[in-house]
């Protein structure tokens, strides 16, 4: 009996906590939303509740103006976030598959790995101005081009280091059957790991794309302008007189929102890809 | 991993990739298959890190001229070591650091433990809670800016309601560390606790079954068995967590700017603005080599740590 | 060798040399000039405006670039020193001064078309306009200058009249506000912005910047002692007021929250002066206190060196801040017009009688500091800092004098410096 009621109160206990953890998780996203739709007048007003007094879409209208470059911005972002995805994962998947199966001498493959952790943890700002001088060199500033290729140098040891995880897992047998049927590294890729990896790559783009779509950094360093992307916009609505904060909201519900969809959808692949680094490596 | 299947049946060397493959042999695909991305890695990544270690060892403000000034040794580094705002940075990043690091570490456990689980709740509420780390770090920081605003933000009405006065977030110093601290701990939680189930998950059964009876051997059983082996794992996020938060930027740029004054500088804000608005391009790289440096010699301290650890637990 | 081929070759030079040249022209026709402008609602909507206007009566297709003014400030001084020369006409300031020696001298042009005849005197001199090698550089279209806004009506209640001389005045003129009138605090301005602080320090600050010897250098008692006094006055700020925007400062005074707000004119005098404001008819601007300078805040064209067609980019400067639309750009946009005219508009001085002669009295006086953007930075941070109780007045002002000495004067602050008496003589 008095298990039975430990039981209840702890569980209940547990569902209380969990409540509370989901409350400080979500509630911004609650107050982003309502101010996205708040008339501009109530932003200074003390005393105005959670819940605007009258909700209005003159924000939503204003930063999609068909003026506006709001469009830009977004075509921009998937622009950038597509293209990086897509290299960073092809070129992680070869590049993983290639230091799993190299014997290369001197712990080559070792030292090459090591190298690749070591760029996921430096200070990005230390290669920022560097690079911006490089693209300046090659013309490519402000360019789709110029945040691609940062985004998937960024990216690229992320992906490496994520998949050669997995290739210690990979089966040989598979390959070496292949072999001996006379299949070289490029098929055996194509036709065997490719199939198989699926889901870890699907991980791994899933993940890429929430780092391009979210980056601010080299993005705002070598793109202020004609391939400016969603976040370097909203850090544009603080200006010199105010902040612009029913355009702000609205623009970061803009930016929220499919990156919010996209994860509640590829939960697993998201889960999957954080955690390998940590549990395997 | 998926089960071995039989591999689809291919068809003897023919067309231009078989002949590919013949003339370059196994190790030459395989060499191939690493250049995209080290080419890329090498020049988008390396040659500008290399470039920046080389220019600190040069005068070069941009503003000042176009090209790079005369060769001054360690100089750079010396203004680093002497320069009260960097020691301010770098005291303000530290605290952060470590503070929101330990919140992290602390709730990411909790809520790993509450909600490591398979049903479709838990699940739903795993997803959930992993918002946070999933928007843009600068919208995390202008939806946190608009809810900390003192006066009309929407934390402090609510406060009062309650007939709490609540403090004034971000313009008073030691709240503006603190709002900081918080906003970060909320940002990254959910990357701990993620992980942590992940690692959870994948201990034997039976010890997850022995931690959750109820009674007097339930702490022992997560002190000495489920802790000590999760350890190498928590050492590691500990240490992912530490290094970002020590490249804390976007947050800052968009809820205090630095400040008040120089209250809430971090490292890579402060280098940001030493390299992209005063264009003191030398200076900025010498810096920014030093954190760099203190980023690598943390890693390497828990990896050691980890190590031991490891080692530690397969000697028993 | 062979005459025929040498004929053919030189054929096709010259006709590469024409195809050339009419490409070229063409081009040319076919105008078009990239103009940077603030993104703030005035500034740009005022050069769309004159933009439309321009191209039916040049052919010039104007494109006008946005931005807010950090984004403004760095995309402007990224755009000269990396030679990508986007922009044929930048807007900015005197914190551009780190690049004034990519943009071309307009001496000429200003001379050819008599140009500063009608404009604010002295406006067009060094340490208010921008100068490199005693050249101009800069075209003012746009002047406003630090100004305080009193509410009338608690003013008279608390029984002080607007005169101060300094800001330890204006604190003692707070204690008898707040005595006088109930839940209302002495004053508001936009503290969230760091730099705006330097608008109480230039002000209480009455010595110089830069020293005999050309190094950023403050007189240390003095300098302690305006920081002091700023210390002091911002505990007369609202309660949580130390973060405030300017939009959050500028409706505490619409609402009578506060007896004086502390900003730029232009921001508010139009919103004060709305059918819906509360305090329509119950505010006047003071003379700005301090034996130092109000803070000057003068937009400027720039033409960067690299502008191919610099006639075309005078053209739009002259259509932009040039006399003809100022009267427009003011009642619109709110733009503070440079031309003296403007102000004698019989129309509009009736209009504005309660604060324009404040107002015209700042721009005669305002300057702006000979600080580059680092060396501004510096001070205002740490003014930040003192304000915040995190440093004494005399350790943050000891420390900005130390670390000012490594921050070298660009050239065209030393000018300014010497041309508008801010360097030790």
């Amino acid at each position: 009996m008095s298990r039975g009621l430990g039981y209840m109160a702890e569980s209940s206990a547990k569902a209380a906590l969990i409540a509370l953890a989901l409350l400080v998780a979500l509630a911004p996203f609650v107050v982003l939303f309502f101010n996205s739709l708040r008339p501009a007048d109530e932003f200074l007003a003390q005393g105005a509740g959670l819940i605007p007094s009258r909700l209005t879409f003159e924000h939503y209208a204003e930063i999609f103006d068909p003026n506006g470059d709001t469009f830009r911005y977004v075509i921009n972002s998937l622009i950038i976030t597509t293209a990086s995805t897509i290299l960073a994962v092809l070129f992680g998947a070869l590049a993983s598959y290639a230091l799993a199966r190299l014997q290369l001498p001197f712990k080559l493959s070792i030292i090459i790995g090591i190298l690749f952790l070591v760029i996921r943890f430096y200070p990005k700002i230390t290669v920022a101005l560097p690079y911006f001088l490089l693209m300046r060199e090659f013309h490519l500033l402000d360019t789709h081009l110029a945040v691609i290729i940062a985004h998937v140098s960024m990216t690229v040891p992320f992906v490496v280091w994520m998949l050669l995880a997995f290739f210690e897992d990979f089966p040989r047998e598979l390959e070496q059957s292949a072999m001996i049927d006379g299949c070289g590294p490029i098929r055996r890729f194509v036709l065997i790991v490719i199939p198989l990896m699926a889901p870890a790559l699907a991980a791994a783009a899933v993940l890429t794309a929430f780092l391009s779509w979210n980056e601010f950094l080299m993005a705002s360093t070598v793109a202020p302008n004609a391939a400016k992307t969603l976040p370097v916009r909203i850090s544009g609505f603080i200006t010199d007189k105010g902040i612009l904060w029913g355009s702000m909201s609205a623009m970061s519900t803009v930016i929220v929102v499919p990156v919010a969809l996209f994860a509640l959808f590829t939960q697993r692949y998201l889960a999957r890809g954080l955690t390998v680094g940590a549990v395997k490596g | 991993m998926r089960q071995p299947q039989p591999y689809p049946q291919v068809r003897r060397p023919a067309g231009i990739v078989g002949r590919l493959e013949a003339r370059l042999g196994e190790s030459g695909i395989l060499l191939l298959f690493l250049v995209p991305a080290l080419l890329v890695v090498i020049g988008a990544q390396l040659y500008p890190l290399a470039s920046s270690a080389i220019l600190s060892f040069f005068d070069w403000s941009l503003s000042r001229s176009p090209t790079v000034g005369p060769f001054i040794g360690f100089d750079n580094y010396v203004r680093t070591f002497t320069d009260p705002i960097f020691a301010n940075s770098v005291a303000f990043t530290v605290i952060l650091a470590v503070c929101s690091t330990a919140l992290q570490l602390v709730c990411g456990l909790g809520i790993a433990m509450l909600t490591v689980g398979e049903s479709y709740t838990l699940r739903l509420v795993r997803t959930l809670l992993m918002l946070p780390m999933v928007v843009a770090p600068v919208a995390v920081g202008t939806i946190w800016r608009m809810i900390l605003s003192a006066r009309v933000g929407p934390l402090n009405q609510a406060l009062a309601s309650i007939g709490i006065d609540g403090p004034n977030w971000l313009g008073d110093p030691n709240w503006a560390v603190f709002s900081l601290i918080m906003i970060d701990a909320w940002e990254w939680t959910p990357f701990v606790a993620i992980t942590l189930t992940a690692a959870l998950t994948s201990l034997p059964s039976e010890v997850m079954r022995a931690a959750s009876v109820d009674g007097a051997g339930r702490w022992t059983t997560f002190r000495y068995i489920v802790l000590p082996m999760i350890m190498p794992i928590f050492v590691l996020v500990a240490m992912f967590r530490t290094i970002e938060a020590f490249l804390t930027l976007d947050i800052v740029f968009t809820t205090t700017a630095g400040g008040p004054g120089y209250t809430t500088h971090t490292l890579s804000f402060w280098i940001y603005q030493q390299g992209l608005k005063y264009f003191n391009i030398s200076y900025a790289a010498a810096s920014s080599w030093v954190m760099l440096l203190f980023c690598v010699a943390i890693a390497g301290g828990f990896l050691l740590w980890r190590r031991r650890i490891t080692a530690w637990q397969v000697s028993r | 060798m062979y005459p025929t081929t040498k004929r053919t070759k030189a054929a096709t030079t010259m006709a590469v040399i024409s195809t050339a040249a009419i490409l070229l022209a063409s081009s040319a026709m076919a105008a078009e000039l990239n103009f940077s402008v603030m993104e703030s609602g005035t500034y740009d909507k005022a050069a769309a405006e004159v933009a439309a206007d321009f191209k039916a009566a040049t052919g010039t297709d104007v494109q006008i670039s946005a931005f807010p003014w950090a984004v403004l400030r760095q995309n402007n001084t990224t755009d000269l020193i990396s030679g990508t020369n986007q922009y044929d006409v930048m807007s900015g300031g005197y914190y551009l001064s780190d690049v004034y020696s990519y943009f071309a001298p307009l001496d000429d042009y200003i001379a050819k078309d008599n140009y500063a005849q009608g404009m604010i005197p002295g406006l067009l001199s060094p340490g208010r306009s921008e100068f490199v090698g005693g050249k101009s550089i800069g075209i003012p279209y746009g002047v406003d200058a630090y100004g305080l806004i009193f509410n009338k009506d608690m003013f008279e209640k608390a029984g002080i009249s607007p005169d101060f001389a300094s800001w330890s005045d204006v604190a003692a003129a707070c204690d008898k506000i707040i005595a006088a009138n109930a839940d209302v605090a002495c004053f508001s301005h936009p503290t969230g912005s760091p730099e705006q602080i330097g608008g109480f320090f230039f002000s209480g600050y009455a010595r110089t910047y830069v020293s005999k010897d050309g190094k950023y250098s403050l007189d240390v008692p003095a300098a302690t002692a305006a920081a002091e006094e700023i210390a002091a006055l911002w505990k007369y700020l609202p309660a949580k007021g130390t973060a405030l925007t300017f939009d959050e400062a500028h409706q505490l005074f619409k609402d009578q929250k506060v007896a004086m707000t502390i900003t730029y004119p232009s921001f508010i005098t139009n919103s004060l002066d709305a059918d819906d404001s509360p305090v329509k008819g119950h505010w006047g601007m003071a003379k700005f206190p301090g034996k130092g300078f109000p803070w000057l805040s003068l937009w400027q064209l720039f033409v960067p060196t690299a502008t191919e067609d610099k006639d075309a980019a005078w053209a739009w400067i002259k259509a932009y801040a040039g006399p003809e639309n100022a009267k427009r750009n003011l009642v619109e946009h709110n733009i503070g017009s440079v031309w003296s005219a403007t102000y004698d508009d019989p129309e509009l001085k009736a209009k504005n009688a309660h604060f324009w002669p404040a107002l015209i009295a700042g721009f005669a006086s305002a300057k702006n500091p000979p600080l580059s953007g680092e060396a501004q930075d510096l001070l205002t941070n740490t003014l930040q800092d003192i304000v915040n109780g995190r440093v004494s007045a005399a350790d943050g002002i000891a420390a900005v004098e130390s670390q000012w000495a490594a921050i070298p004067v660009p050239a065209a602050m030393l000018e300014a410096a010497a041309g508008s008496g801010l360097q030790e003589k």
